[in-house]
């Protein structure tokens, strides 16, 4: 009664906390990087790059193309329009070219300090006479018009310059008005550029970006007459596909699992208490396991959510040994005594799976702990559940075991005992051999973490095109350059940007860009001040010369004189974040993060990456990042030590099974777990399928939930058929829920999925196999004295 | 990890806004040409009915020049003079013989300026603008009707033989940095007048004017690399 009271108390706590306060506050995560370990061991390197990849992702680049330039510079237009009035995007560029009067003030307000690097070096390198003689040609050729600022404003041009070096690589696009445009494929595309506001991992912010599009994309089509073509490029549209898909997932995968579980239960037990039952113990395990890890992690990773939805195959365990006792014996079972029977095999087995998934949780792999959390916590309340509510609530259905289900278990039997034969033996063991041998020989690893991203092949295609139209080809690795402040920042920065412009002109990079072309440190500022008042506005400087030669009266020439030495204020970088001339380097400023200033500097084509890994060692302040291949690297250290856990997992149980059973038991107990990993590595090696972090994990797990299959066998031998059935049982519905998982599009739940849905039916074959074996000489022996 | 290749694109748009330049036209000339703003078909059947024709199978255009330029706050303007080239697949060649013998070259690829022995390059991938620049210019020598109606509002009249084509800019950069391009010509191109917002002027009259529906020669071509 007393059992009842708590496991009624542990249900309406589950219930009331899940239901009433973890399920609204509920956040689900989607980021695959979230899921794996931090590698750095900096705080504020982290930080960092967390904030500059964050800025990365809200990125989205449009295409809006139709195949007439009129109709997509207009669909553009309305797409851009449409866009902008919904709060999924904060910001939407459609328009350029707009700000250019604000950013030529910015200069004339600090023109004393800024200079273009090439104007610069002419300078510093080249004779007076040269210089002027350069500005006066482009006087009287139409490279004078080539000046966003007005000749007569800046007849050195030195404005102009310094505004010039600072645009951007853009590709194959080109303007057209006051849009951005590519051709290709027959059509005119016009760009059209947004950041979400909010993450694009959220799924709030994907639900508004998609109502979003569709209205932009109609108002698109209606501004251009007919229908256009629209590509996209950025996280959003991956992170939204992902969401949607491993959502789909859970909801498909944990159907087909609940019903088929449920279904089998009916069939077996013909009593709808056993499905009904069942249900409770995996709804109640499933909102613990949420909760859990809602408070530990303060969110609930999808990925999770969806390895969590194979548990149903595994939870349901519990309840299929509880019910399966009743075939002991039918006529008077009595649903209080089941528990003396199978308490032991039952807790034999979750301590098992528990001790799998707690391996789990000493790696920091944030996605993995709340794999394990989520199973740990979901498999104990599923099994309390079994423990504390069915002895009162079961009922007996004082039937046999049906005869279908008598029929396969004799099957089974009858299929093991073929294994006394010693020729069945040699011809099985021989092909077993052969199939490990090739197959082991042919297991490749792979950790590149590109591959466990999901890729949807339209997605994929369409970002290609992005590239191509564009003809921009992206780099995922940059440098990092901080400071204790703001100038230290810039100043190292510089440093930086001097040697990647000799390592530009060496070949080893296309290019690269830099915040402190456009806001220099005070340093450089000082510097090119120094040399305008020596070179450029001093009294026999460029400047007098060139306006005396070119007929300005000595009142022009002393305005621009006096207008330079009131120019003389460095440029601040606050100053410089509001004015629209940042707009293409605000990204890369990252800013005060805790005391350290931090920048980025982005790279294209890099040629040689060892030079650039040089770069950075010489310098505290700058980093070279490449979150790619550390996370590749991460990956592949922890497949090894991943291994090196599991081999020592498999030592320590056979001691332990050695200390219970004896070696030679121990052995065979082993086996199965033991024997079903090396037919998975055969397998994954014969189809050529790479192994990686994920799918070592599955074998952890293969080992966790594998073992007890053997022992439950060997433990059960005097009730061989309930035995047989409930390992059976349970290996088909942990196949089935893993199995379903081998077919989830999120390549790292497909591996551990692969991994277990084979790893299992192997585990399961060894242990039948082998038990039918072992009875089989004890019953020959046996055999054998009766005749004698 | 994905957002990251399109980082080059996003900044590449980013200040885009500040890279289009190309300070260029307005005259003063009849002022109804701004009156009325057509469109490139009806600029192309009407105005330019005839000079269209002979432009559209053009390859090369060449003839002599002279370039007056109005600075304000200066009294007289800068005047220089030579003859061009203008190829379609090659660009701009602008040879100045007075008062400094120099080669200014705008081709795809970047800019050149030859002075005596040195040599000055801007390739376009230091200036990206320089392409834009290179495709505007030569689709106001050129009169390439289609390209200029992208980006400017059209205007036109028909003056005997003669016509007159008034360009604005359409928004955006341009606008602000010129207000406006006035081209005049009968058979050719005869002159065009650029004045920037401020109040620079730019003034090209062409004489001697030749066109051609061949390809440049090889000798021709040498000159437009570098």
């Amino acid at each position: 009664m007393i059992r009842l009271l708590a496991g009624v108390a542990l249900l309406a706590l589950v219930g009331v906390v899940f239901g009433a306060y973890v399920q609204p506050r509920l956040r689900v995560e989607t980021d695959l990087l979230d899921l794996l370990p931090r590698h750095s061991s900096d705080q504020r390197v982290e930080a960092a790059v967390d904030t500059f990849s964050e800025r990365l992702s809200r990125k989205v680049v449009f295409l809006v193309g139709a195949s007439k330039s009129s109709a997509a510079s207009a669909a553009a237009r309305a797409f851009a329009k449409e866009l902008s009035r919904r709060d999924a995007f904060a910001s939407v560029r459609e328009q350029v070219g707009q700000d250019l009067p604000a950013s030529i003030g910015l200069y004339f307000e600090h023109r004393a300090n800024l200079l273009s690097r090439r104007d610069q070096e002419a300078l510093e390198s080249g004779s007076r006479e040269q210089f002027l003689r350069a500005a006066m040609l482009a006087l009287y050729t139409p490279a004078g018009l080539l000046r966003p600022i007005e000749i007569s404003r800046d007849p050195l041009g030195l404005g102009s310059d310094y505004l010039l070096e600072q645009v951007p690589a853009i590709g194959n696009a080109r303007m057209q008005g006051s849009q951005l445009v590519v051709a290709g494929n027959g059509r005119t595309y016009v760009l059209v550029i947004a950041e979400t506001s909010g993450s694009p991992f959220s799924g709030a912010v994907q639900d508004r970006a998609e109502v979003a599009l569709q209205a932009a994309t109609e108002a698109a089509e209606s501004a251009a007459g007919g229908k256009i073509v629209l590509l996209q490029s950025g996280a959003l549209q991956h992170a939204t596909v992902a969401t949607r898909t491993s959502r789909n997932e859970v909801a498909l995968f944990g159907t087909i699992a609940t019903v088929v579980v449920l279904g089998l239960m009916l069939a077996l037990f013909r009593d709808w208490r056993a499905p009904a039952l069942g249900v409770l113990a995996l709804a109640a395990g499933a909102a613990a396991g949420i909760s859990a890890t809602h408070f530990v992690f303060g969110e609930l990773h999808l990925i999770a959510l969806v390895f969590g939805s194979s548990l149903i195959g595994v939870a349901i365990d519990y309840s299929m040994h509880f019910y399966a006792d009743q075939f002991r014996a039918p006529e008077t079972w009595m649903p209080t005594d089941a528990l003396a029977h199978v308490s032991r095999p039952i807790l034999l087995g979750i301590g098992a799976t528990i001790l799998g998934y707690a391996g789990l949780l000493l790696l920091p792999f944030p996605g993995l702990k709340q794999m394990a959390l989520i199973s740990i916590v979901g498999l104990t309340v599923a099994c309390a559940c079994v423990f504390l509510v069915f002895p009162a609530a079961a009922r007996g259905s004082r039937r046999e075991l049906p005869r279908w289900c008598a029929a396969v278990i004799d099957g089974v039997e009858r299929a093991g005992l073929q294994l006394r034969d010693p020729r069945t033996r040699l011809v099985i063991g021989l092909i077993v051999l052969a199939f490990l041998g090739v197959g082991l020989a042919r297991l490749q690893f792979h950790d590149d973490v590109r591959s466990l991203q999901m890729t949807s092949p339209q997605l994929a295609s369409g970002e290609r095109q992005v590239g191509e139209l564009l003809g921009t080809a992206g780099e995922s690795r940059y440098f990092l350059v901080s400071g204790s402040d703001a100038e230290a920042a810039l100043q190292a920065e510089e440093n930086l940007t001097a040697a990647l412009r000799g390592l530009k002109k060496r070949g080893a990079l296309d290019s690269f860009m830099a915040i402190s072309n456009s806001l220099p440190s005070h340093r450089r500022q000082e510097a090119v001040r120094s040399l305008l008042e020596r070179k450029v506005y001093s009294n026999d400087g460029a400047l007098p010369r060139l306006m005396h030669e070119l007929g300005f009266d000595p009142a022009a020439i002393a305005r621009e004189i006096a207008a330079f030495a009131g120019a003389r204020s460095p440029l601040e970088p606050d100053e410089w974040l509001l004015n629209p001339i940042s707009a293409a380097h605000r990204d890369l400023w990252l800013g005060d993060l805790g005391g350290q200033f931090a920048t980025v500097v982005t790279l294209s084509g890099i040629h040689d990456v060892g030079a650039m890994r040089d770069l950075a060692q010489s310098s505290e302040q700058v980093r070279f990042i490449d979150r790619v291949g550390e996370i590749s690297s991460v990956l592949a250290r922890y497949r090894v030590a991943v291994s090196g856990l599991l081999l020592s997992a498999y030592a320590l149980i056979f001691l332990a099974l050695a200390w219970r059973y004896g070696v030679r038991d121990a052995g065979w107990l082993i086996a199965a777990p033991l024997g079903a990993t090396a037919l998975t590595l055969a397998f994954a090696g014969a189809v050529g399928l790479p192994v990686n972090l994920f799918a070592v994990l599955g074998l952890l797990l293969l080992l966790a939930l594998g073992v007890d299959y053997a022992i439950f066998l060997r433990e059960a031998r005097a009730e061989r058929i309930t035995a047989l059935m409930s390992v059976s049982l349970s290996a088909l519905t942990t196949m089935l829920s893993f199995g379903l998982l081998a077919f989830s599009s999120t390549p790292l739940i497909h591996a551990i999925g692969l991994t277990l849905l084979i790893g299992i039916g192997g585990c399961w074959l060894i242990a039948g196999g082998g038990d039918a074996w072992q009875r089989g000489q004890a019953h020959a022996a046996n055999a054998g004295g009766g005749h004698g | 990890m994905n957002a990251q290749p399109l980082y080059g694109v996003v900044i590449a748009l980013g200040v885009v806004g500040a890279a289009v330049f190309i300070a260029v036209p307005r005259v003063a000339l009849a002022e109804n040409l701004f009156d009325q703003p057509l469109t490139a078909k009806q600029l192309l059947e009407t105005v330019l009915a005839q000079p269209a024709v002979e432009l559209s199978a053009t390859r090369v255009l060449s003839g002599k020049f002279i370039q007056r330029r109005y600075l304000n706050g200066l009294p007289r303007p800068l005047v220089s003079s030579g003859d061009f080239i203008l190829a379609r697949e090659q660009g701009i060649l602008w040879r100045t013989t007075e008062p400094f013998a120099s080669e200014f070259v705008l081709a795809p690829g970047g800019m050149t300026l030859r002075d005596g022995d040195t040599e000055t390059h801007v390739s376009d991938a230091e200036r990206p603008a320089l392409r834009t620049t290179l495709e505007m210019l030569f689709a106001i020598f050129a009169l390439d009707v289609a390209r200029l109606a992208d980006n400017f509002e059209l205007h036109g009249l028909a003056q005997g033989d003669g016509w007159q084509v008034g360009l604005r800019p359409r928004s955006g950069g341009l606008a602000q940095v010129f207000d406006r391009a006035v081209i005049t010509g009968a058979r050719h191109v005869e002159r065009i007048e650029l004045t920037t917002a401020g109040g620079d002027r730019t003034e090209l009259e062409f004489a001697g004017v030749v066109t051609r529906a061949t390809a440049l020669d090889a000798a021709e071509a040498a000159r437009f690399r570098r």
